[in-house]
């Protein structure tokens, strides 16, 4: 076991870099001197200069990428041009609210989607099903941020239930009140996917032959759904996982609409203010944290899942 | 936004076994055409219809509609939907929020279909090379198209595209790079499976070169997974691409397109909600009909 974590956590060294490399090229494939449009067109050659080697700008490509990288690895990832201040605890910061959020919606997401979508797989063919199939395709239709818009306007403006912009004071119930709506919004689509996959994994271990040997023997409707549901597990962590993982991303649009302090909300002003340094930034450490949680959930699925877990240990 | 649905990638394993002898294709390909017309399901021809009247729409927009997609009239700005000569209301610079959902269906209908055609393609020549020589080149290959999975897809558009710079291209080419890596996956998966097939190596042994067989065994073979793969991302791409011209990152103004004009309302949603919300039905109608006819497909193409 601890030489298959081991192999997998070697294999993901070339995928990191290719993060970093990916996450490098950012400046480079802005069009024309990246120097232009990072900086103030009077500024002297001088003030060019220094900004230049601030930046990592000098020397060869392949020279940048290892400057660069070393200063990543020692935990400097550059300064934001317009907040002008250390990009790195700017993005961590707002990480942490991202995490926060796609979180909560991975796991109502994650609860609402096992529960519709278990129900689809049981009465599979019927009414019930036919009727769970098309909510789900709803919730992979549908735009999360125009259904954040659409909360808004309910909740925060006709209602005026809940707050719908912020993070309130952070902490405590506060925090639960602003948290609610964009955890709706960016759920819809977790809970279609969930309910999708669910309910595909649920209906195939209900045809399984040891579901027929412990209904022949009489096991009470409750007891069979909850060994089959002890079937998906593995399965269902591995939605889990790369649920969490998208939703990094996933919630981006969300944020911007409530105003929520994540990556979303920070890339979407570092856009508009073409602030290269923390999209950069941004995109790293999302990369890092994606790769993580997949690797997470690669192992958790091969402890969980014993038939998985004796092909590793033989080999 | 549903970029999950790019994690739903058909593996090998989901692979339908490619139709028999090279030769039939054609032929077999052909009959179940016409067999499978009449499996589709009334939801999916709905669905289609639907799809249909939007593209009408989008291609005879200046005349179905009498006014300006592009200038309104300010002193009618954010007049509510119904308002005499406005059925949809008018938007926050006064233009007909109608004529400006049949304008925008050009791009946003476009944006569902472009950047997954383009991506299809570099994904076909990636995953066959990749799939028919598992050596170092398709090695490399595949391991320099895994890196772009190790982003979610929205993030890698959005850094894409603001590093690019705004604007309708570099959106799209932002999407292609989003959608040609999960295709590849595919497109190498299939290939793999379809290369150890007999008729293969019976094409192997007539001494047909790997170019040959790769055209006229590995393609035709291929294609039917890729395709169907394909189309349930045309979905995906068509909220992706509102996503980014939501936060500014599309097109230009005052060029009409749904997520932009959902982004240049968004502040109305305080004063006039009915108008903010309304260009997002457009992409939410458009959405479940790309969806419901991609599964409906899928359903049709396994009964056959």
């Amino acid at each position: 076991m601890t030489r298959y974590v081991g192999s997998r956590l070697l294999a993901l060294l070339p995928i990191l870099l290719g993060v970093a490399a990916v996450s490098f090229s950012l400046v480079h494939i802005m069009p024309g001197d990246p120097l232009d449009s990072l900086m103030d067109p009077q500024s002297t050659q001088a003030e060019r200069d220094a900004f230049a080697a601030a930046l990592g700008l000098t020397g060869s490509l392949p020279e940048q990428f290892f400057t660069w990288l070393g200063r990543v690895a020692g935990g400097d990832l550059g300064r934001s041009i317009a907040f002008r201040q250390p990009v790195l605890s700017m993005v961590v910061g707002a990480l942490q609210n991202t995490l926060l959020l796609a979180g909560a919606a991975a796991v109502f997401g994650l609860l609402v989607g096992s529960v519709l979508g278990t129900l689809a797989a049981v009465h599979r063919g019927r009414a019930l099903d036919r009727g769970v199939t098309g909510l789900s395709l709803i919730g992979l239709s549908i735009p999360s941020f125009w259904l954040g818009m659409i909360l808004v306007a309910l909740f925060g403006v006709t209602w005026q239930l809940l707050p719908v912009s912020g993070i309130g004071s952070g902490s405590g119930t506060d925090l639960l009140s602003h948290l609610v709506l964009p955890t709706l919004a960016v759920s819809a689509p977790v809970i279609g996917l969930t309910t999708r996959m669910v309910r595909t994994h649920v209906a195939e271990i209900l045809e399984g032959q040891h579901v027929e040997f412990l209904r022949a023997n009489g096991m009470g409707r409750a007891r069979l759904l909850l060994q089959v549901w002890r079937n998906a597990l593995p399965n269902v962590l591995t939605i889990f996982g790369l649920e969490l993982g998208n939703l990094l991303g996933g919630s981006a649009l969300v944020e911007i609409v409530f105003s929520w302090p994540g990556v979303g909300q920070l890339v979407y002003q570092a856009v508009t203010q073409r602030d290269i340094p923390v999209i950069q930034a941004s995109l790293l450490l999302v990369g890092l944290l994606y790769v993580v949680i997949n690797l997470a959930v690669d192992v958790g699925q091969t402890l969980l899942d014993p038939r998985r877990r004796s092909q590793v240990v033989s080999t | 936004m549903s970029t999950s649905a790019l994690a739903e990638a058909p593996g090998s394993e989901a692979l339908p076994t490619p139709p028999g002898p090279p030769g039939l294709v054609p032929r077999v390909l052909a009959r179940a055409r016409s067999r499978r017309r009449s499996r589709v399901d009334l939801p999916t021809r709905l669905a289609f219809g639907f799809l249909v009247l939007v593209l009408l729409s989008a291609v005879f927009a200046p005349l179905l509609t009498p006014y300006d997609p592009l200038v309104g009239d300010i002193s009618q700005r954010l007049l509510s939907p119904g308002s005499p000569g406005h059925l949809l209301g008018t938007d926050e610079q006064g233009r007909d929020i109608a004529t400006r959902l049949m304008f925008g269906a050009r791009l946003s209908l476009l944006a569902a279909v472009l950047p997954v055609a383009v991506a299809s393609v570099l994904a076909l020549a990636c995953g066959l090379i990749a799939g028919s020589r598992p050596g170092l080149l398709g090695t490399v290959l595949m391991r320099v198209l895994d890196v772009f999975f190790a982003f979610p897809a929205i993030m890698l558009a959005i850094g894409v595209a603001a590093a690019l710079g705004p604007g309708l291209h570099n959106a799209f080419g932002a999407l292609v790079l989003v959608f040609t890596p999960p295709l590849a996956r595919v497109v190498e998966a299939a290939t793999r499976h379809v290369a150890g097939m007999e008729y293969v190596q019976a094409a192997q042994l007539t001494g047909a070169t790997r170019a040959r067989i790769l055209v006229r065994q590995v393609l035709p073979n291929v294609l039917p997974p890729v395709l169907t793969y394909a189309a349930s991302l045309m979905g995906v791409s068509l909220l992706l691409m509102a996503g980014l011209s939501f936060v500014g990152l599309g097109v230009r103004p005052p060029t009409p397109e749904w997520g932009f004009m959902l982004g240049s309302m968004r502040d109305m949603i305080y004063t006039s909600p009915v108008n903010a919300i309304l260009p997002g039905i457009a992409i939410f109608l458009t959405a479940v009909a790309l969806n419901v006819v991609s599964d409906g497909l899928r359903d049709a193409a396994d009964r056959s």
